[in-house]
């Protein structure tokens, strides 16, 4: 058993020496990261907000600058001036520059108050549909609120005509109440998307860069011949692939160090749970991940081929692993496939941690899903990876 | 007790025999070479001997150790060096042999020496901290096989060792070898070059996954059954068209400004048939000699002759 670690030290030693030599290497390590961060901190929000509405207010009434008003100082609409007629409003939706079209029609606060139905006009913009329908729900909000504060008004002026045209020891008609909604958000209370992506922009980032480097590194050694020479030596292929595997897991460690510091101390993001967890999950995630690499490793014959093989992989598994897209919305087919997809679990178990500020009490099953399919992966791989050596 | 021993060695990828029933024995010491076209068995058979594949069937030990149950005790004892040299370039000289030497389980004081040794052998000197990407092509073979005897292994095997080499540092490298193997150390070479056969003590012409025949160099040229002559004659490329359709020659081939004649051993009289043949033709000032069988002559017969099992 010493000698087997020590070969193995040998190997971490020489791995570190190479990725801090290459400069392309450096970049992939510490820029990456960092740009990504950048990115889904600051410029990528699914936030609905700074909605360009225009509107046509054809009646010019109080009534009418009430509702437009209700639109304009909820801070979620801006005001997109200058539309004078519901053709160039089109025209503006098409080429993107508004959202939503207001269109009170002449004669709404007359009809309103003569006791009938005086319908407004919405147009919205339903090509990013997640986003449009949050709209809808605003502008349902807004409306329906309008509408009921007005009959509220309405039947206080009522009740009060009523109750003072009352007999004197008469009982007075009481103001019904209504039922007050008190929403609370569980675990993110800002319904900040920022929340939301960063935590798992970790998860994302070692799994890139462990896969990445495992794959290219033992390609390359094959690439330049230098794989014959470890291949003819007593080394086994465990200690191969220990030597293989080990350097850059640690080195994503340190990246997942690293990262959570940037996102808890500088974007604020929320960090609720156990530290300690964090880190065995990312271990029992990292199997999966460097399994991977070790299966590409296999099937490449190029560090060119390496990479593109990480994509092909790659980008199917972020998109079934409930990072942008909720899993439980997709069709039975896809969610079979994001039920053995280890980042599915490993996404969920991070933000559980940071925002839920959940254990492994309530974590384990996706633990344990991590640590089945790290297994098999694994297995399969490193059989796959001695046959090769031959 | 013979340093390597193998009988009926066979190799198949599935449907295909990359080595056919190959036997042979290597004495302690010996300088053993590998001579055969590309995908002849050369690089199978020695994957076989390293303890890295399994043979199909077929048994052999390498020093002494069984190549089908004691793998792991053969990749102790042998050194190898490929043909691409298998150096970091993005390392040091020093820290390349500490981790081959690492990777062997020699470790502190043992692997200092060692290095030292290695340093020494291949006259690295004071560039020992230089990245291997910059050393020239010489000093990088030498640090290769520097890197193969690192932990002193009995048996060597050298891929095409000297490929891409200057015939002078070639020389020197021959050197080398030519001190280990009087130091005990068997060695393998497989090799292209006709000249390069010629420093073993032994060849074996491998062909199609079959040994062709087994021999010193001298030997394999002694028992050639052609007869090999060289004709100077102007407008020699007309004259090669004319001789190398004739059906009674083997082969003929273009040296430089001379042909090169291969006959059956038995053909009587081959200098005056051919010669009345290029008279008959118009040529004149024809010069026609016998001259020893090269080695190159050996393998082109050899490999000519494939299918039949016994060509000698």
């Amino acid at each position: 058993m010493i000698i087997k670690f020590s070969k193995i030290t040998g190997f971490i030693r020489k791995e570190f020496l190479q990725m801090m030599r290459d400069v392309r290497m450096r970049m992939v390590l510490f820029a990456a990261p960092v740009i990504m961060l950048l990115l889904f901190g600051y410029a990528v929000s699914t936030d609905v907000k700074s909605i360009n509405m225009a509107y046509i207010d054809e009646d010019k009434t109080e009534l009418s600058r009430e509702l437009i008003g209700k639109f304009t100082s909820s801070g979620y609409f801006i005001n997109y001036a200058g539309i004078k007629s519901p053709l160039e409003a089109g025209l503006q939706m098409d080429s993107g520059k508004i959202e939503v079209f207001l269109h009170i029609e002449n004669g709404f606060e007359k009809k309103i108050r003569s006791g009938s139905v005086a319908s407004v006009q919405l147009l919205i913009d339903g090509t990013d549909s997640s986003r449009a329908s949050v709209i809808v729900s605003y502008v349902n909000t807004i409306t329906q609120a309008f509408s009921y504060n007005f009959f509220r008004q309405r039947v206080m002026l009522s009740l009060s005509a009523i109750n003072s045209g009352r007999q004197k020891g008469g009982k007075a008609v009481k103001m019904p109440q209504d039922v007050e909604l008190k929403q609370r958000v569980f675990f993110n209370p800002d319904l900040s998307s920022t929340n939301y992506f960063l935590p798992v922009i970790q998860g994302l980032i070692i799994c890139l860069l462990t896969i990445m480097l495992t794959s290219m590194s033992i390609v390359k050694e094959r690439e330049t011949g230098t794989i014959d020479q470890i291949a003819v030596s007593p080394i086994t292929p465990w200690e191969l692939i220990a030597g293989k595997t080990i350097p850059f897991a640690l080195v994503s460690f340190i990246d997942i160090i690293l990262i959570t510091a940037l996102i808890v101390f500088w974007f604020k993001v929320p960090f609720k749970g156990n530290i300690l967890f964090l880190m065995i999950s990312a271990a029992v995630f990292i199997i999966s991940t460097t399994s991977v690499g070790l299966f590409i490793s296999t099937i490449s014959k190029t560090q060119q081929q390496a990479i593109l093989t990480m994509f092909f992989f790659l980008l199917p598994s972020i998109m079934f692993s409930g990072f942008i897209f909720p899993v439980s919305s997709m069709p039975p087919a896809a969610q079979v496939i994001a039920f053995v997809n280890p980042v599915k679990y490993y996404v969920d178990i991070i933000r559980g941690i940071f925002l839920k500020g959940v254990g492994f009490d309530v974590l384990w099953p996706n633990l344990t899903a991590l640590a089945v399919i790290g297994s098999v992966l694994f297995y399969v791989s490193a059989r796959r990876f001695g046959k090769s050596l031959e | 007790m013979y340093s390597v021993e193998v009988a009926n060695l066979t190799k198949i990828y599935g449907k295909f025999k990359a080595v056919d029933n190959i036997s042979f024995s290597v004495n302690k010491g010996e300088i053993f070479g590998f001579l055969g076209p590309n995908g002849a068995g050369k690089s199978t058979t020695i994957k076989m001997l390293c303890g890295i594949t399994q043979p199909t069937s077929g048994s052999g030990h390498a020093g002494g150790f069984d190549i089908k149950t004691e793998q792991k005790m053969i990749k102790s004892n042998i050194g190898y060096m490929s043909q691409k040299f298998s150096l970091y370039d993005d390392l040091s000289v020093i820290e390349n042999l500490e981790f081959f030497g690492n990777i062997y389980g020699i470790r502190n004081n043992e692997l200092n020496k060692r290095i030292d040794a290695v340093l020494e052998m291949a006259e690295i000197g004071e560039n020992k901290n230089v990245m291997v990407a910059r050393l020239p092509i010489g000093i990088k073979q030498r640090l290769s096989l520097g890197g193969a005897i690192l932990h002193d292994p009995s048996i060597l095997f050298l891929d095409e060792p000297t490929s891409g080499v200057d015939p002078i540092m070639r020389r020197n490298f021959w050197e080398l070898i030519y001190r280990f193997s009087s130091e005990g150390k068997t060695i393998f070479v497989t090799t292209h070059y006709m000249d390069e056969a010629e420093h073993c003590d032994r060849i074996a012409l491998i062909i199609s996954g079959g040994i062709m025949a087994i021999d010193s160099p001298s030997g394999l040229k002694n028992s050639l059954q052609y007869s090999v002559y060289t004709l100077k004659v102007k407008d020699f490329i007309h004259a090669f068209d004319i001789i190398s359709g004739l059906d009674s020659i083997s082969e003929a081939s273009i040296f430089g400004n001379d042909i090169h004649i291969l006959c059956k051993s038995d053909m009587k009289n081959p200098e005056n048939i051919i010669k009345d043949i290029l008279i008959k033709n118009g040529f004149s000032d024809i010069t026609i000699k016998k001259i020893k069988p090269s080695l190159e002559d050996v393998f082109v017969t050899a490999a000519k002759a494939k299918d039949n099992k016994v060509f000698l």
